[in-house]
């Protein structure tokens, strides 16, 4: 009878070793989908080089507006089917800059606008714009803002692709505007 | 005896899981249960002593001499446009941004860069290249140089090594990295 009792007593921590290291088998097995994921996470990254070359990217017009304390420029551009589809790929992450020419930045005292994130590609619309705005600390007379306003050429246009490296540079934005589509 | 077997089943199991639980858990800390029991021969707990000290100014100083800014020409086009319409004219170069010094540590090229006021894009000791597009616009009926580099900085100064409040090493030190692209066009 005492051997019964024994058997059933070294029977049942067995069988609770049997379940403990089970469940922590499984405890495993769930973890390892989350190292999966972090490989397939890892994509080769797409270039932007080269893909702003004309005729893929042009520009259709170029807009300075100008308050007392406020500048605002509007770029319109059209792209080409394929420049649509590379930065679809890589959800719309590239940026704009304007570099103001010296007869504007003594005026303002800014030399750029700073970088300024492009229109999101959506409804395969191949048309944009993008507005570029400068806060002033000082303000404006009238004649700067009609100098400002009138003369728009010189500015030129940098390209930034995802890793906000320039890719593409045009060196008169307003002059670029004005070459036949 | 058949609920004795039971008993002891049920036992075992909860002791197990017991163990269990208690093995996958962080170590309990027994300072605020009952059973924590203070040792009168415990070694007793050292603290530091205030004592005076001699000033320990130890480490790397850079004292800045001279920097320069300079352009590389790497393209140079003359564009003809006989046309009655504005025309454009694209080139593409691959841009390398890199920086190099010979210093003891990273710290003194950033006071070097920080000295010359020009940042750097890359770290010391690296390069990135990426191809940088230039689309020029010519106007009708007209002539254009163009031109195209990069430009970069070179600056030099004198790298201190302090031990104890004393100069223990010093050399002329250099640094160089590239900055940024740049271009320009010339009416002919």
């Amino acid at each position: 009878m005492i051997k019964i009792k024994n058997f059933i007593f070294i029977l049942v921590i067995l069988t609770s070793i049997f379940v403990i290291v089970a469940c922590d088998d499984n405890q495993q097995i769930e973890e390892k989908p989350s190292t999966n994921q972090q490989i397939e996470d890892v994509s080769s990254p797409i270039s932007l080089e080269k893909k702003f070359i004309p005729p893929n990217f042009g520009v259709d017009e170029f807009k300075v507006n100008a308050d007392d304390n406020f500048v605002e420029f509007k770029i319109s551009y059209r792209i080409s089917p394929q420049l649509y589809d590379v930065l679809s790929k890589i959800d719309s992450k590239y940026y704009f800059e304007l570099k103001i020419p010296g007869n504007i930045s003594s005026i303002i005292n800014k030399d750029s606008t700073g970088l300024v994130p492009g229109a999101i590609m959506e409804f395969n619309s191949l048309n944009y714009i993008v507005t570029l705005n400068l806060d002033l600390e000082k303000p404006l007379t009238t004649s700067d803002i009609k100098e400002i306003v009138q003369n728009k050429n010189g500015y030129g246009l940098y390209i930034y692709d995802q890793d906000k490296d320039a890719i593409h540079y045009f060196d008169d934005v307003e002059l670029f505007s004005t070459i036949p589509k | 005896m058949k609920k004795m077997l039971l008993a002891t089943s049920m036992l075992s199991l909860l002791s197990l899981n017991a163990v269990s639980s208690a093995s996958a858990e962080e170590p309990v800390d027994f300072t605020n249960s009952e059973d924590y029991t203070e040792y009168d021969n415990a070694p007793p707990v050292t603290l530091p002593s205030i004592a005076p000290r001699a000033s320990d100014m130890s480490g790397y100083e850079y004292v800045h001499s001279s920097s320069s800014r300079n352009n590389q020409l790497e393209f140079q086009h003359l564009a003809k446009n006989p046309s009655s319409t504005t025309d454009s004219v694209s080139y593409s170069v691959a841009v390398t941004q890199s920086s190099s010094a010979n210093v003891a540590t990273s710290a003194t090229f950033k006071s070097m860069v920080a000295e010359v006021g020009v940042s750097t894009q890359v770290q010391l000791g690296t390069s990135t290249t990426k191809t940088l597009s230039i689309t020029w616009s010519i106007p009708a009926n007209s002539n254009y140089l163009l031109r195209a580099g990069s430009s970069w900085v070179q600056a030099s100064g004198t790298e201190k090594l302090w031990s104890a409040g004393k100069v223990i090493r010093s050399k002329t030190v250099t640094g160089k990295w590239t900055y940024t692209s740049w271009s320009d066009k010339v009416k002919q």
